[in-house]
């Protein structure tokens, strides 16, 4: 050892007292480190033993799913249809459940009038509930009986639009009925 | 009390730190590389086990599925989907529509004065119905009767407006009391599906509304036309309405 070295070493700052500090604090800090090693391994081993479990589970469920998929796929055609059925079922109730009975609706509202009454015309739309109606009778007796019909609790509202007497005597109306 | 302080040389402090620094060293950088390990490793199982969850439920509702469709019977969903075809036909049924108009009207000594298809309304993708306008003279009861028997046809129709007149000021004697009626109905069809259920897509289910719905349409009339007679224009009404 050359006597230059010596003599940078004893211009050191530190005193041996510092360094012995550092010296056990350092041990602490070996052992705080092996503490966290061992832990790490441990984690190590277990992280990788979930791993294989899982890895293991998933394979089986795999297998089954082919297996499934290959019992579906022999009974494909009537899965088809029995989507197609269902889709077809759904549509049906939806056209079932739109439509508007408006033929009972007016075979309702016009046999409610007498033979002598003469419906000459009459008009429905589905979704109106209003029936347009154009009546008429030769005689005043049927008129009467016109006027009586319209009270009918059948109907819940009748409104008179147009109301005349013709050439020949006889009496037309055009009326708006609705059907409870 | 003071402490006797032993002098230490340069070289004592150098070997000592480098025993204590090699192994810290050394651990820490081991313990970087395990842990280094375990973080991808845990997001690893993490990824695996929502997969596995995911199987399993599609395992699960696979096998409820492969076991409804063991216990449906072939000939019932042949049947029945035959009925539910004839009532929502997967093309617009044109000619159908045409022979089972025709027929009714002559079922009912109607005569059939016009018969329009809405062309410019024929729907190309959508599943839009076809219009149609009929227009039928005859009397009241008759026609009340084919309009009871449009309601209860296939392919389903909806009747969307009756337009009643009475033939007052016809010449013609047999016209008294008979009625020109302007018919707006809708005939119903429904394209096939683009995508007819995926293997691990769970079966549908049919319910009491539907169930209802096909034992109501398998009432109504239907009929077929014969193949083989296209040459005189068309097949012929083999039946309409159930006997």
């Amino acid at each position: 050892m050359s006597e230059e070295n010596q003599l940078s070493v004893n211009l050191l700052p530190t005193s041996a007292v510092v360094i012995r500090r550092k010296l056990s604090s350092f041990g602490l800090i070996r052992k705080v480190l092996v503490a966290v090693i061992i832990l790490a391994c441990l984690m190590g081993v277990a992280v990788w033993s979930s791993a294989v479990v899982i890895s293991r589970q998933l394979k089986v469920e795999e297998e089954k799913f082919k297996l499934l998929q290959d019992k579906i796929a022999q009974t494909s055609k009537k899965e088809q249809q029995f989507f197609l059925l269902s889709q077809r079922l759904s549509q049906i109730v939806s056209v079932l459940n739109s439509r508007d009975p408006i033929e009972t609706k007016l075979e309702t509202a016009t046999k409610e009038f007498p033979a002598e009454i003469t419906i000459s015309s009459a008009k429905i739309n589905s979704g109106s509930q209003t029936i347009g109606l154009s009546l008429s009778t030769p005689t005043f007796a049927g008129l009467n009986k016109m006027l009586s019909v319209l009270n009918n609790p059948e109907f819940s509202f009748v409104q008179i639009s147009n109301f005349s007497r013709g050439d020949d005597g006889s009496y037309s109306a055009l009326l708006e009925i609705n059907l409870k | 009390m003071t402490k006797e302080v032993q002098p230490i040389s340069a070289k004592q402090e150098s070997v000592k730190l480098q025993t204590i620094y090699l192994p810290i060293l050394l651990s820490a950088l081991l313990t970087l590389v395990i842990f280094a390990g375990i973080v991808p490793g845990l997001s690893k199982i993490s990824e695996t086990r929502s997969l596995l969850v995911q199987r399993r439920q599609t395992n699960s509702a696979l096998a409820a599925k492969t076991n409804l469709l063991a216990n449906i019977d072939d000939v019932e969903v042949s049947d029945r989907l035959q009925t539910a075809l004839q009532a929502l036909p997967m093309a617009p049924p044109f000619q159908k529509s045409l022979f089972a108009l025709t027929y009714l009207a002559d079922k009912h000594s109607l005569n059939l004065e016009e018969l329009e298809f809405m062309v410019q309304n024929v729907p190309s993708q959508k599943n839009l119905p076809i219009q149609v306008k009929l227009i039928v003279a005859g009397p009241l009861p008759e026609l009340y009767s084919l309009f009871g028997d449009l309601e209860q046809a296939m392919p389903l129709v909806s009747l969307k407006s009756i337009d009643l007149s009475a033939k007052l000021g016809s010449p013609d004697e047999s016209d008294k009391n008979k009625y020109s009626a302007e018919i707006n109905i809708d005939i119903n069809f429904m394209f096939p599906p683009k995508d007819i259920g995926r293997p691990s897509s769970s079966l549908p289910v049919i319910t009491s509304d539907q169930e209802k719905a096909l034992k109501t349409v398998q009432g109504f009339g239907t009929f077929t036309i014969k193949p083989g007679d296209s040459s005189s224009g068309g097949g012929t009404i083999e039946k309409l309405f159930p006997d």
